[in-house]
């Protein structure tokens, strides 16, 4: 029982270190450098600063496909914003907000229309792209160069307290959010509207407010994610992130969560997302072309939820 | 007022979260300071109703999927309780579970009627059942409904024969 628990736990995070101790061995001991380390972060802040909200997205048992586009609007947004003199911080926000906004009319949709949330985010991934390429007029937004530009620069280049600032950002959010889903009347009712709706509601979850909270909080969190890309990118690009959805959640399901719902954690999602540019990196690194590197993370997809198919089959047992 | 779906798999429980999570889900406020759910009170309220009901699991982190039916249904019951509800209403509160759960469910209604506790006004139960003598075992009031008669009439109603079947 403790080994199939430890197993249930850790299961993910297993799997991260195999594959790391996997491509340690290809790549030779270079791969596990501080500096590579920090790569490895920095790689995985887009996807995983996106995937801490579609974790409660998903343990709610909803998606959501519209993950990329809300990343291109909010690098454009930030992009327009600092071109008119904003400030930073002003541009952040103001980006933030638009993609919490994002969130807020999936949320509504999916509420008001009781349409499922496959087939609205569908419609705002082609909404919002669109938004996007209208906003920047079809063109990359040059932006003057600010202190967001700093946020996954690496820290050899003298910026940041130990770890670039965005991962810090990345980091603090994971707690924040690790801590809603566990520790709060908010997190434990997206669990139970993610395991049975009818009970849920039945037990007095108001469970059309939760939804629209929900996606308004994942967007926000997307627009966060958008930032990054922004910081990496140092423009504001109409077309950027397509089909990062994906990646996202992807992360999301390697780490335990379920498409069906009432599961997922935070620290699940971080591990799945690291360990996919584990992947990236070490096939790279090791001189894989990306063919390789794409089959494998499928296959590691695969493997993942299959083993916990599997392993809660012989629970139930 | 607390109900006790008949459909304990569709509506009743949420069968993937643990038996804590299914006992509180109505009222989780109390569980931590504001908005708050602390483990510790959780597990708390839930060990005593496990203990209460004799619930059979292995602990209060348990998944409800894991239990047989008749602990999964004191599990259900087990929230009604925690609610603090004044008047329950049990749909068929008895059906697909084993003898022995039954009778502790009966036990445990006849007592929660019987003695509603310190300072708190008396329950009231209203027990749904198709099976005819544990109404006759439990009830201090009959009322038969059915369709076949005029429209769901009130066919018999025994009062004040509350007595072993």
């Amino acid at each position: 029982m403790k080994a199939r628990e430890l197993l249930s736990r850790g299961g993910p995070f297993l799997g991260l270190v195999l594959v790391s101790a996997l491509f340690g061995g290809l790549v030779g001991p270079q791969f596990f450098t501080p500096g590579n380390l920090e790569l490895i972060a920095r790689q995985t802040a887009i996807v995983g600063m996106a995937a801490l909200g579609m974790t409660l997205v998903i343990a709610s048992a909803g998606i959501d496909l519209s993950v990329g586009s809300v990343i291109s609007l909010s690098t454009v947004v930030v992009a327009l914003l600092l071109r008119h003199a904003a400030s930073p911080a002003l541009a952040a926000l103001a980006a933030v907000a638009a993609a919490a906004v994002c969130g807020l009319v999936t949320g509504l949709l999916v509420t008001g229309l009781r349409v499922v949330p496959f087939i609205v985010t569908l419609g705002m991934m082609l909404l919002v792209r669109g938004a996007a390429k209208g906003l920047a007029e079809e063109r990359r937004i040059e932006a003057p160069v600010t202190w967001l530009n700093d946020l996954l620069r690496t820290h050899a280049a003298g910026v940041g307290v130990l770890l670039p600032t965005g991962i810090w950002v990345l980091l603090a959010m994971a707690l924040l959010v690790a801590g809603v889903l566990r520790y709060t009347r908010f997190g434990r009712h997206l669990l139970a509207i993610g395991s049975n709706e009818r009970t849920a509601r039945l037990c007095g979850v108001r469970v059309g407010r939760c939804t629209v909270a929900v996606y308004a909080i994942e967007a926000a969190l997307t627009g966060l994610a958008g930032v990054m890309q922004f910081a990496k990118l140092s423009v504001g690009d109409p077309t950027v992130a397509v089909g990062l959805e994906l990646d996202v959640i992807a992360a999301v399901i390697i780490g335990g969560g379920s498409l069906t719902g009432g599961r997922g954690t935070v620290f699940g999602t971080l591990v799945g997302a690291v360990l996919m540019t584990v992947i990236q990196i070490g096939c790279s690194q090791r001189g894989l072309p990306n063919w390789v590197q794409q089959i494998v993370t499928g296959g590691v997809i695969v493997a993942a939820v299959a083993i916990d198919h599997w392993r809660q089959r012989a629970q139930a047992a | 007022m607390g109900f006790l779906s008949e459909d304990r798999k569709d509506e009743g429980l949420a069968l993937g979260l643990s038996v804590a999570d299914n006992m509180t889900l109505s009222r989780l406020a109390g569980l931590g300071p504001g908005p708050l759910v602390l483990p510790r009170p959780q597990a708390r309220a839930a060990a005593g109703l496990i203990q209460r009901l004799g619930i059979r699991c292995r602990g209060a982190a348990q998944a409800v999927r894991e239990l047989s039916g008749g602990n999964q249904q004191k599990v259900a019951l087990a929230r009604l309780l925690h609610h603090d509800a004044d008047l329950l209403l049990l749909d068929e509160p008895t059906r697909g579970i084993d003898v022995a759960s039954k009778t502790q469910i009966y036990a445990l209604v006849d007592a929660l009627v019987a003695d509603p506790g310190e300072g708190r006004p008396a329950r009231a139960v209203l027990f749904v059942s198709s099976y005819f003598p544990e109404l006759l075992g439990l009830s201090d009031r009959i009322a038969v409904m059915s369709s076949e008669l005029d429209e769901h009439r009130l066919i018999l109603e025994a009062a004040g024969t509350k007595g072993a079947a």
